[in-house]
């Protein structure tokens, strides 16, 4: 694991973990390294702020949590979206792309 | 919605359910972590090792997940409650003169403020003074100046017909419950002037006839009956007829308080008829 993590804008992380439920749902391990394949490894999330994150999220009824039994018979806390959740990630997309096209285009600039 | 009610709930009520579910989750995380370190070859001792360091301080995220959790509070106020309780408890006479002192307080306070409650700001059970009918319309715009001042007002005065009722009112309170009434009436008042609707006391007063007004200190009934005959006669130098006449009377009826009086036209007072 190479932890060189470029400091994450904040309220980022909240998006890329909303992304990833609204895939898929599962529980806060797997989240943590499928955050890391995905970005291949240039975004490592510790649990410091995955697991504030996740239930920052649930207190704001934009996920919800149940216990389910994962392959191995063992009990792991398995999140999925909820419909404002989903309306969330919507607007949040929203705006990050509308945000991430203004600094692009600032950079082209010469 | 329902999810955030769901999660409130388990804030409010789940405390030691959530607690119990974080640490699980966390120690579930830490046990694939290690998993996944053996996989790759590390004994158990250094992939567990190395699994925490990768984790992070398990306190401390705790700690900042139980903030992210929300509803801290509930959980602080009762252990502040609990340990504030224990703590009194361990000294009993230290905890004793503290409610004592406060319970002595609390009462010393009452009674001071009945007393002057009922000395300064309650009429005073005896009269000792009365305000007289004519002061009052003087007194009325003293009081009246002065709260505009204070009040940064501007009444112009009290409309006729309230300031007959307030000359009416008998004011047993004397001037404390006039400049009372005033107070309150210049803080409820909307126009320039003050009205009946002001004065909620005075109004709700019985009132005597509008244009004669009991004075507050009473009157002798006969005495004022005999002088309002001998005026009547005055003025229309004795004719009995017109005299009875100014009082509503006819002529026996004045015949018979002449005689009751006793009244004389006085020698002064005779005229050519």
């Amino acid at each position: 694991v190479t932890p060189k993590t470029p400091s994450m804008l904040s309220g980022t992380l909240d998006m890329l973990v909303l992304q990833l439920l609204a895939a898929e749902p599962t529980n806060g391990y797997d989240l943590s390294l499928r955050l890391q394949t995905i970005s291949r490894d240039v975004l490592t999330v510790n649990a410091g702020s995955l697991y504030p994150a996740l239930y920052r999220l649930e207190r704001r009824g934009l996920i919800k949590a149940r216990w389910a039994e994962t392959e191995n018979s063992r009990r792991a806390k398995v999140y999925s979206l909820t419909a404002s959740g989903r309306q969330h990630l919507a607007d949040q997309r929203e705006t990050w792309s509308k945000f991430a096209g203004a600094i692009a285009a600032v950079l082209r600039t010469t | 919605m329902i999810a955030r009610i769901q999660a409130w709930w388990r804030m409010a009520f789940g405390r030691a359910g959530a607690e119990r579910e974080m640490r699980e989750e966390m120690a579930e995380h830490l046990a694939r972590a290690t998993e996944r370190l053996m996989a790759r070859g590390l004994s158990r001792e250094d992939a567990k090792r190395a699994a925490r360091r990768e984790f992070g301080n398990v306190g401390v995220i705790q700690e900042e997940s139980r903030d992210a959790r929300g509803g801290q509070w509930i959980e602080t106020t009762i252990r502040d409650f609990r340990f504030a309780a224990r703590g009194l408890r361990r000294t009993p006479v230290f905890t004793a003169v503290v409610i004592l002192s406060l319970a002595l307080g609390i009462g010393a306070n009452t009674a001071v403020f009945g007393i002057i409650y009922s000395l300064m700001l309650e009429r005073l059970p005896i009269d000792v003074t009365f305000l007289r009918t004519d002061d009052i319309p003087v007194l009325v715009h003293y009081f009246i100046d002065m709260y505009n001042t204070e009040f940064r007002k501007r009444i112009k005065g009290v409309a006729p017909d309230t300031m007959k009722r307030l000359q009416g009112y008998g004011w047993p309170g004397n001037i404390r419950e006039l400049r009372n009434a005033i107070e309150r009436a210049m803080l409820l008042a909307e126009g320039d002037q003050l009205t009946d609707a002001d004065f909620p006391l005075a109004g709700a007063r019985v009132r005597l006839s509008d244009d004669m007004q009991l004075p507050p200190h009473g009157v002798e009934l006969d005495h004022l009956e005999r002088s309002l005959v001998v005026q009547a006669l005055e003025r229309s130098g004795w004719n009995q007829t017109r005299a009875a006449t100014l009082l509503g009377l006819n002529r026996d009826q004045i015949r018979y308080r002449i005689e009751k009086f006793k009244l004389e036209r006085a020698a002064a007072h005779e005229e050519v008829r």
